[in-house]
Parts: C-alpha cells; structure tokens; sequence
C-alpha cells in the first residue's frame, strides 16, 4: 500500500469524523439555544407569575403520570414476559404484534381513541381517564421492551435454571427477570417521563371550556397549562414558566433512568 | 458390551435400549450402558455422535429441546427416570448438569448463584451461607471467593465461573453429577483444577463426564464409553479401553486416526 | 415407553402455579391485542369518508414530515455514527446521555419554543422572499416550513438514539478484526459496519417520519395560534389538535376520526415497517444463545 493512499485514507477518515462531530453541533446548538431561552424565560415567568397555579399543574402531572405508570408498567411489565417466554403460541404472538403497534400511535390518535372509547361511551370527562390514556401508552411500550429483553437473555440460563429442577414461573420471575431488571427499570422511567410530557392524549379528557383556558380551573396539569398559555400571546410567560418546571420533571425522572440502567455493584 | 460387573459395584443409573431423536435425525440409537455408583465414567467419542444428547437423557434435558423425542429407558436406583409418576424436577435435582459454556445466573452474587438451585426448587432454604460455604469449598472457591460473595458473578474468570456453576449444582446435594464437556472453554491449567475438583467428588458423587480430550478420559475415568455416529461402539475400564480396545474403530479413535 | 414428543415444552409437567402464572400472563398479553383492537374499532366507528379539505391535510402531513425527515435524517445518522464509532471516547457518552435527554423533552416545549422562537423567523423570511405570492399561499409555505423545521429538531434525537442502538448491534468482532486489519475508523463504518446495518439504519429514519406524521400538539402551537383563524391547520396530526374545540362545541366528532383513522393507518405502516427493519438487526445474533 503506498503511502500517498494511506495519506488519502487518513484524511477521508478525518473528514468523516468532522462531519459526524458537525451533526451533533447542528443538533445541540439550536436545543443549547432553546434550553438557554427555556431557563431564562422560565425562571422570569415563575417569577412573575405567580408560582402557585404551576405548583399545582405540577401536582396534577405528578398524580396522573403516577396513577398511570402504577396501573401500566405492572401489566406492561407481565405482558412483555409472557409474550417472550411463551412465545410461540397464538396469543404471544398477537399480544406481541399489538404491543409494537400500539406503542407507536401517535398521541393523537390515542387520545381521539380513548375519548371515543370512554369520554363518548361513559359521557362525563375525567381526570382518570387521562390517566386511562397514558396508561394505554405506557403498557404497549413496556411490554415491547420487557419482550424484546427477555429475548436477549441467553438460552443457557434458562437451561441452567431447568437443570437445577426450575419451574417456569420461578425461572422467569427469579432468573430471566433479574436480568432484565435493569434495562426494564431504565424503560419504565423514560416511558413515564415521556408519559408525564404527554399533552394531546388530555386535551382529549378534560372539560370543554373556552380558549383561553382558565388556568385555574380544577383539573390541571403541566402540558396542558403550557399548551393553554402558548396558544395565547399574551400568556408567554406562564407558559415558560410551566414549561420549564415540566422539563426539570421530565429530567429527573430520566436521570432516574440513567441511573436505574447501572446496577448496584457494576460500575 | 461383554463386560460383566464385579458385585461390589452397584448400578446407581442405567440406559436401556435408549434411542433419541431430534425431528427426524436419529440422534442415539439402542443405547445400553451401566452407570456405577460413586466412579466415574467417561463418554467419549468423535463430535456429533450423540454424547451430548445421551447425558442430557440421563436428567430429562433433552426433552426441552424443540422436536426432541426419546424412546427406550433411564433406570436411576432400578426406577425409570420417565415413568408419568414421576417428577421430571426431583430427577433433575437427583441428576444435576454441568454445561460445556459456564452458565451462571447474570445479575446475582456469587452467594445468590451458589444457593440459586436451593431457591429455584421453592426449598426453604434456613442457612445460606453454610449451604453456600459447603458448596464452594468442595469446588475449593471458598478461599478464592470468601471476600467476594456479593461481588457480581461477571466479575469472575471463565474457570471460576465453570466452578461456581459445579457448587451451584452440588448445593443441590445431587446424587449423579453429569458433566457435558466441562472444560471445552478452559485452558490446560483450569482444566486440571477441574479434575482435581472431579477427583475429589467422586467418592461422593457417581459422576458421568463427556469429553473430547482423551487423555483427560484416561486421567479421571474409572470406566468408559466410546459412542460413534450414535452408537455405543464399546464400554469397558477405561484401562482396557485405552490399552486393549476390543472394537478396531475405538483403537483408530484413540490412536488419532479419526475424529 | 411412549417417546416423549410435542412442541417445546418446559420439561415439567406444569404445576398449578405454572398455570395460574401463564393464564395472568396470558391475559396481560391478551388485553394488548383487546387494546389494539379497540383503538382500531373506535377509529372506524368515529370515521367516515375523508373531505377534500381532510386529504389535503394528509399531503401537508406527508410534506412537513417528509421534509423533516430528509432534513434529520443525516444529522441524526451522523450524531449516532459520532455516538458509536467516530467520536472521541471522551465524547461519547455525554453526547449519548444528552441525545436521550432530549427524546423526552414533551413536544408541547418544543412546540412552545417554535411558537415563539422559529415560526416568527419563518414568516418573515417568506414575507421578504415570497412577497409576490398571495398571503393565504404565502402563509401556507411559512407553515409547513416551520412544522418541518421543529419536527427536525424533534425526531433526529429519537432517530439519533435509534439508529445509535442499530450500529451497537453490528458484531463487535468484526470492529475489531477490521481494526486489526489497519482500517481507519471511517474505513471500518463503511465496508463493516454499514453493509450489515444499513437495513436496520433505514428502519430507524422509519421510525422517526412515523414520529414526525404523527406529531400534533407542537405542530398545531408552531404553525399558528391554536384557537385562532390567522392560519389554517396544515397537517393532519395539527389539525386534530386545532379542530378539537370544534367538534366539542358542535358534538361532531367524524371530521376528526376520519384524520385520526388516516393518520393510524399511516403511522402504523411507517413505524412497523421502521421497527421491524429494526429489530432484525439488533435481533440479528446474540452471543450465547
């Protein structure tokens, strides 16, 4: 190999990585600027105005977000589990199909859905069938995930566990799901951050009322008061405000998930 | 198969006239072969020719494997291992296996790996760290591990891991230890400790072991078992075997002349 | 002795608790089929035959989404490459950690800050370029530019983190005996990496044009003020979101399940076409088993 190509090699590569090297600053600079206009803004219009109503909206998200992930991650959790270690069968294999269709329904879609289902059919608007339809966002995502991570554990360890006289249910509950436990957890708490964030799926649930909405009104949560207070200029602020405590929620419960990723012990 | 058995030497297992299929492939063909109670007995033979598949029938493992098929018998104590009253987990727990590639369990302690089978088993398990304390020292972990029994067991080499997964099975207390080629992975130093562990057993375990390595046949075998293209060609003392073989294709085996 | 035959089966004989375990999950997995089919189920019943007016709202959909994902789609591709294997290891991780960070960012703060921050840019770029358009045409254009703009921004994160994962599966081994070999590391992306992957890299842009098709609360605040008539709605997602005061008021809710239904089926075409391109790479071989 002459010299002059390893010279051309060498300098393509580097090419190559400053493009790459490009791209994340094309994509970090704008979310650099956005998250700078984000805290700015947010911290004045928490200032300003008055911090007690997004206190509130905070609550509201806190409790739907929990109430659904309680209800949802459970049986996302058991369904993923099933679909994996009896699958095969005619119901693994639906329940496996559903799950990756319906985790990826625009939120939309869901909310029209669920407002079809149980607003249209029960006739009353309600802040747990906001709940309702986060949580059908939760569990299809959990299930897919929890399925597609019991399906990267080694056939071997389920065969140890045989070996030793296992049963399956304590094979997949003590052994597959020990396993899986970490890559779940990390899931569960991305899935109910992007839950908490969700704005369409409630739009659906809560009561008619007139734009603008009333902040005050009894039903609140964060999405909902930033996409109340965007949608009218002269309530920017507000919206910056409930929009930055939003984030800082959606943050943690990621840093929640960074860290349940890492088990105790490995480093 | 014109051995006769000397009468201080007791059947603990015996496969009767074993056949076993994978879908179509006839895997092991009119296997008849002893078992004897606390000796060692060594199962060698070209790859593919069903090693693997007999032990695995010795603990109902082959079963699990899709399309698996057996017919023919597995006495365990003169009882057969596939009678419907009996329970395929207390064979298992009677029979324990060591696998080729190290299997412990991901994501536990070495002191959770060590007590896994006791729990696995829904047994109430009152004293762990002595069950799991017993169990490392036959395979002499304990001195190695003592310090490091909640350390995570991807932490430990390949050798130690093969070891810890012998502990694992001898909690258990089983009363045969089958081993499917247990140091395939290992290197020729972790592969004597190995033997020196099965030394140390058998007086207390009647132990089966599939091997490649013929020397390691002749270094731990009390008996042995040549299977070729599923078949049982010969079985005898492994010091017949390996000096004196009656079958002509045994002697070109040993001698290296194929497989 | 009867052989032993069937299927796979767990080499026990099932216990009751192995039954009571297998029928709570079997019916956890069964109520996620109900749910699809009831999602599904409500959609038709909600819907009838799309209007003119709906149809194009479904080409303002495949426009700013389209668009959006050509644009994302090689920044995103070059963030994960960064991420995997072109970066220096020192910054990896954090670009990685910030990457995941922002695919939880809710889309109603992205649509808050394309309200204020990008629309406006838009719309006077188009004033001062398009000035000889008419003003309805001229505030098409500014909308369905600034949808496609803060879609890029939204989905090359999530086709960032996917297309990340996709390059995470291509065999270890082979990096390495390229590298061995003396390729340098963009040498070892393109005739090692990519050739395996490049299915699995399509699947994730899938997924991110499915994301993007589907995204109505940020497109409904970004391209012009929810509740008001200074803009019509654009894309179909967008629109749902701004005719709900609408179908509230009036009880007619068919208009939007005609969109709803549209965008299901369009939605679910994308993204399982995207995760099944995929999961056949990151499925592809797992060591151990």
């Amino acid at each position: 190999m002459t010299s002059a190509l390893i010279r051309r090699r060498r300098t393509v590569d580097a090419v190559a990585r400053g493009a790459a090297a490009a791209c994340v600053v094309l994509l970090l600079a704008p979310t650099a600027i956005a998250l700078t206009a984000l805290v700015t803004e947010g911290a004045r219009g928490i200032v300003g105005a008055g911090g007690w109503s997004v206190v509130r909206a905070c609550a509201g998200t806190l409790m739907l977000a929990g109430i659904a992930s309680a209800v949802a991650i459970p049986l996302g959790v058991g369904g993923g589990l099933y679909i994996n270690e009896y699958r095969g069968g005619t119901l693994a294999r639906a329940g496996r199909w559903a799950a990756g269709a319906l985790s990826e329904v625009p939120a939309v879609v869901i909310g029209l859905a669920v407002h079809a289902l149980l607003v249209a059919a029960v006739g009353r608007f309600s802040f747990l069938w906001g709940a309702a339809a986060l949580a059908l966002m939760i569990a299809p995502t959990m299930a897919h995930t929890t399925a597609d991570a019991a399906r990267s554990v080694p056939e071997s360890v389920r065969e140890a566990a045989i070996a030793l006289g296992a049963s399956r249910w304590r094979t997949t509950l003590f052994v597959v799901s020990r396993v899986v436990h970490a890559r779940v957890a990390r899931a569960a708490w991305i899935t109910a951050a992007r839950a908490a964030g969700a704005t369409a799926p409630l739009l659906f649930m809560t009561e008619a009322r007139d734009w603008p909405r009333q902040l005050t009104s009894g039903d609140d949560a964060l999405p909902l008061q930033v996409f109340d207070a965007a949608s009218r200029p002269d309530a920017r602020a507000g919206a910056w405000a409930a929009a930055l405590v939003l984030v800082t929620v959606a943050g943690v419960m990621s840093y929640f998930a960074r860290r349940a990723a890492t088990p105790r012990g490995h480093t | 198969m014109t051995r006769s058995d000397p009468p201080d030497e007791t059947e603990k297992m015996r496969a009767d006239c074993l056949n076993a299929w994978f879908g179509e492939l006839h895997a092991l063909k009119d296997i008849t072969l002893p078992v004897i109670e606390n000796k060692v007995t060594a199962v060698i033979g070209p790859s593919g020719c069903g090693k693997s598949t007999f032990v695995r029938c010795l603990n109902r493992m082959h079963e699990v494997t899709d399309g698996a098929r057996t017919s023919g018998d597995v006495l365990l104590d003169n009882r057969s291992i596939f009678r419907a009253d009996v329970d395929p987990v207390s064979v298992r727990q009677r029979v324990g296996m060591i696998f080729q590639r190290p299997n412990p369990f991901p994501a536990m302690t070495v002191r959770e790996n060590v007590v896994a089978g006791l729990r696995l088993s829904g047994a109430d398990v009152r004293d762990v760290d002595s069950v799991a304390e017993d169990a490392l020292r036959q395979v002499s972990l304990w001195v190695e591990l003592k310090e490091r029994l909640d350390a995570p067991v991807e932490r430990l080499s390949v050798e130690q891991q093969q070891r810890l997964c012998i502990a694992r099975c001898l909690a258990l207390q089983p009363e045969v230890v089958v081993m499917d080629e247990p140091c395939a992975l290992l290197d020729p130093i972790a592969t004597s400790r190995i033997e020196e562990i099965i030394h140390g057993l058998r007086d207390r375990y009647t132990i089966v072991i599939v091997t490649h390595s013929m020397q390691q046949a002749a270094r731990v075998s009390d008996y042995t078992a040549f299977f070729y293209l599923g078949e049982l060609v010969e079985y005898d003392d492994a010091d017949v075997i390996f000096t004196k073989p009656a079958d002509s294709r045994t002697e070109d085996y040993i001698t290296g002349r194929f497989g | 002795m009867t052989p032993l035959a069937g299927p796979r089966e767990w080499p026990a004989p099932p216990s009751n608790r192995d039954r009571a375990f297998r029928a709570v999950g079997g019916a956890l997995a069964g109520a996620l089929a109900v749910a699809f089919v009831a999602v599904a189920a409500a959609l038709v019943n909600h819907a009838r035959g799309p209007t003119p007016h709906e149809l194009a709202l479904f080409g303002g959909t495949l426009i700013a989404a389209g668009m959006a994902t050509v644009a994302a789609a090689p920044i995103a591709l070059g963030v994960a490459l960064y991420v995997v294997d072109l970066g220096p290891s020192r910054g990896r991780r954090p670009v990685a950690a910030i990457v995941e960070l922002m695919t939880v960012v809710p889309p109603v703060v992205y649509g808050l800050w394309g309200a204020v921050a990008i629309s406006p840019r838009v719309d006077a770029a188009c004033a001062s370029w398009l000035s000889a358009w008419s003003d309805a045409e001229r505030a098409r254009v500014a909308g369905l530019v600034s949808a496609a703009v803060m879609l890029t921004l939204m989905i090359a994160p999530t086709v960032a983190s996917q297309a990340a994962q996709v390059l995470r599966a291509a065999p270890p081994g082979a990096r390495e005996a390229a590298t061995g070999l003396g390729g340098t590391r963009w040498d070892i992306f393109l005739h090692v990496i990519l050739p395996r992957t490049r299915w699995g890299l399509l699947g994730a842009v899938a997924l991110g044009l499915g994301r993007a098709m589907g995204e109505g609360v940020a497109v409904a605040l970004a391209t012009g003020c929810v509740g008001q008539d200074a803009r019509a709605p654009l894309t179909a997602a967008g629109a749902m979101v701004n005719g709900l005061e609408t179908a509230r008021a009036s009880g007619d809710w068919r208009s939007l399940g005609a969109l709803g239904l549209g965008l299901f089926v369009m939605t679910l075409a994308s993204n399982m076409i995207g995760r099944a391109l995929v999961d056949r790479v990151r499925n592809a071989r797992r060591p151990g088993t």
